[in-house]
């Protein structure tokens, strides 16, 4: 064979590399990814996704497109489209009646909003949370025979149609506009705990949309009436909306389960749940507060190595807003002032990252896992699951301990550990479910972008 | 034979010597248990003794004597594992939530809604703050 000069070999190679390039991008194999530059263009993929969610297949306008601020990247389109009423069945329509009953400002799109969020977040959340419970009952979804009574857990998921949306993510907007609540850093949590649906329903009594327990309604029923004054009394936009529905609201007594259905049934829901959210919100903001100043936390920051410009109080405020609702803000307080206490007590110095909830905790939690294994006995309920054994928990303890070293610790993982009020950890299961949100929208559309940094 | 013996007894005597010392003075793990075993068993006494008081100035006594012996402890003591001073935060905390001056045993269920609220707003049968479940206690005694 003769031998081809090198020159010649090099030209060969790059012209043979140049054929095999042009016609793979020519040849496209069904339902694989395209080329780059065969995407859909950012635009071209919310047209779609419009025409698919919101438009029932009619095209959309350049003007919609630009003010939807939604990008998708995944690609089951099923997740983001509205059910159509007439496909579902009469068990998933129970809130029918009750939505003929709210005003069509809240029942339609409307063509401005308060949202800090496009309305997609919404369908996504609701459609996306205990997906197949469409077909079959679940328990995390309650039925109420008695719109006063006692929920009746074990529904299929209502159906989620484009009038259900639109009265959650309406009301969602004017209750957090009118009381100043963050709307976007919600939303991972209520991807979490009742994908938004009104009849969500826990079975030690967490209801509705907010999920809140009766300690928490009882403490919030002290604030009902002024709070509701002063939404009646506001001059804002998205106030005087809800003024009409507010004006019928009542405080909830706090009687156990037994008349949760309050708190699940339209027309007063979602109003009703997602007013007490925002008392929750407010309560919380104002501990914070007090124990940023009564427990000198700045001054400790400072000590551990952060001084006060460094840290951004707003995102201080919605890291520790977000953990007081599931732990309780004095308590979220307590934990950040001993986490620091421990650092400078061990001479160790914080930076911003040790506050980070996006930092990877696969590393630590299988740490902890290992830890937890020797204790942990099979649930009596269901022996698949399996629980710590309580006749073992000083032991656990003591393990833990030697285990992780506090003053080591991220927040985040201190959180992991030491959290002893709510979930341990909870906050970096938010931060996955914001993962969830940001990888299929882009980033920023339905969370934060500094979601959980401080 | 004697020879093997005698070294084992002596291990053996000093292990016995050296074990209380161990518990009561260096060991860290040790120590932090001990105080927080005197601050449980504050509690438990001072639960029992506010139960017992007749009369509620009598039962607010008995709780500012615990506020009091409970912060004494813990000025006393060195800084013990950052699990037992989130511990004793949080009890301390949802006892200073208590109001001394217009106590009304009416209103305990407020009191007690306002404790959870800040302290452990989703617990759950089970899972409960063990703190704060104490802090409840010594409310519930004064209530009774």
């Amino acid at each position: 064979m003769p031998r081809i000069p090198q020159p010649y070999f090099i030209l060969l190679f790059v012209g043979l590399s140049m054929v095999t390039a042009v016609t793979y991008h020519q040849w496209r194999i069904p339902g694989e990814a395209h080329l780059a530059s065969e995407q859909l263009g950012l635009e071209d993929q919310v047209r779609e996704l419009m025409k698919v969610s919101h438009y029932a297949g009619e095209e959309v306008e350049n003007k919609e497109v630009n003010s939807c601020q939604c990008v998708i990247t995944a690609t089951d389109y099923s997740l983001f489209s509205f059910d159509e009423p007439e496909s579902c069945s009469s068990d998933r329509q129970y809130f029918s009646n009750g939505f003929e009953q709210i005003p069509l400002l809240f029942n339609k799109e409307r063509a401005s909003s308060d949202a800090e969020f496009p309305r997609i977040c919404v369908t996504y959340i609701m459609k996306s949370f205990l997906n197949g419970s469409e077909k079959s009952p679940m328990e995390a979804f309650s039925l109420c025979p008695n719109p006063a009574g006692r929920p009746v857990a074990g529904a299929k998921k209502h159906c989620v149609s484009e009038r259900y949306v639109n009265v959650v993510y309406n009301a969602f907007a004017d209750v957090a506009s009118c009381m100043r609540f963050p709307q976007k850093d919600y939303l991972p949590k209520l991807l979490n705990e009742s994908g938004m649906h009104m009849n969500a329903w826990g079975e030690h009594g967490d209801t509705g949309i907010s999920q809140l327990t009766g300690a928490v309604l009882s403490d919030a029923n002290e604030d009902f009436s002024r709070e509701k004054k002063m939404i009646m009394n506001s001059d804002n936009p998205a106030c005087q909306r809800l003024k009409g529905i507010f004006s019928k609201l009542n405080p909830v007594p706090n009687k156990g389960k037994e008349n949760r259905c309050l708190l699940m049934t339209p027309p007063e829901n979602p109003f009703l749940s997602l007013f007490y959210m925002g008392i929750k919100h407010k309560k919380d903001h104002v501990s914070l507060e007090r124990m940023l100043k009564s427990r000198k936390i700045l001054e400790l920051f400072a000590r551990a190595g952060l001084s006060a410009e460094q840290i951004d109080m707003d995102r201080y405020y919605k890291i520790m807003g977000t953990l007081a609702y599931n732990a309780g803000a004095t308590a979220a307080s307590d934990m950040m002032v001993q986490y620091l206490k421990e650092k400078i007590s061990h001479n160790k110095k914080v930076t911003l990252e040790d506050f980070d909830f996006g930092q990877d905790m696969k590393a630590f939690n299988e740490r902890l896992k290992a830890v937890r294994a020797p204790f942990q006995i099979p649930r009596p309920e269901n022996s698949q699951r399996k629980m710590l054994d309580p006749k073992r928990m000083n032991e656990y303890e003591s393990a833990k301990r030697r285990e992780f070293v506090a003053k080591d610790m991220t927040f985040p993982q201190f959180l992991r550990i030491y959290q002893t009020s709510g979930a341990p950890g909870y906050l970096s299961f938010l931060f996955d479910n914001a993962k969830v949100l940001n990888t299929v929208f882009k980033e920023g559309t339905c969370v934060p972008e500094s979601y959980l940094s401080l | 034979m004697r020879t093997r013996i005698i070294p084992v007894l002596v291990i053996g005597l000093a292990a016995l010597i050296m074990t209380p010392n161990l518990r009561g003075q260096k060991g860290a793990l040790g120590k932090e248990l001990t105080l927080r075993q005197s601050v449980d068993s504050l509690i438990m006494n001072s639960e029992r003794n506010i139960k017992s008081s007749k009369g509620l100035q009598s039962k607010l006594k008995s709780l500012d004597k615990l506020e009091k012996e409970f912060k004494k402890l813990r000025q006393e003591n060195a800084r013990q594992h950052v699990a037992d001073e989130l511990y004793f935060d949080n009890f301390i905390g949802a006892v200073v939530m208590i109001p001394k001056k217009d106590f009304a045993v009416e209103k305990c269920s407020k009191y007690k809604t306002r404790i959870l609220a800040e302290y452990d707003p989703s617990a759950k049968e089970g899972f409960e703050n063990p703190a704060v479940q104490k802090a409840l206690k010594i409310l519930d005694a004064l209530c009774e």
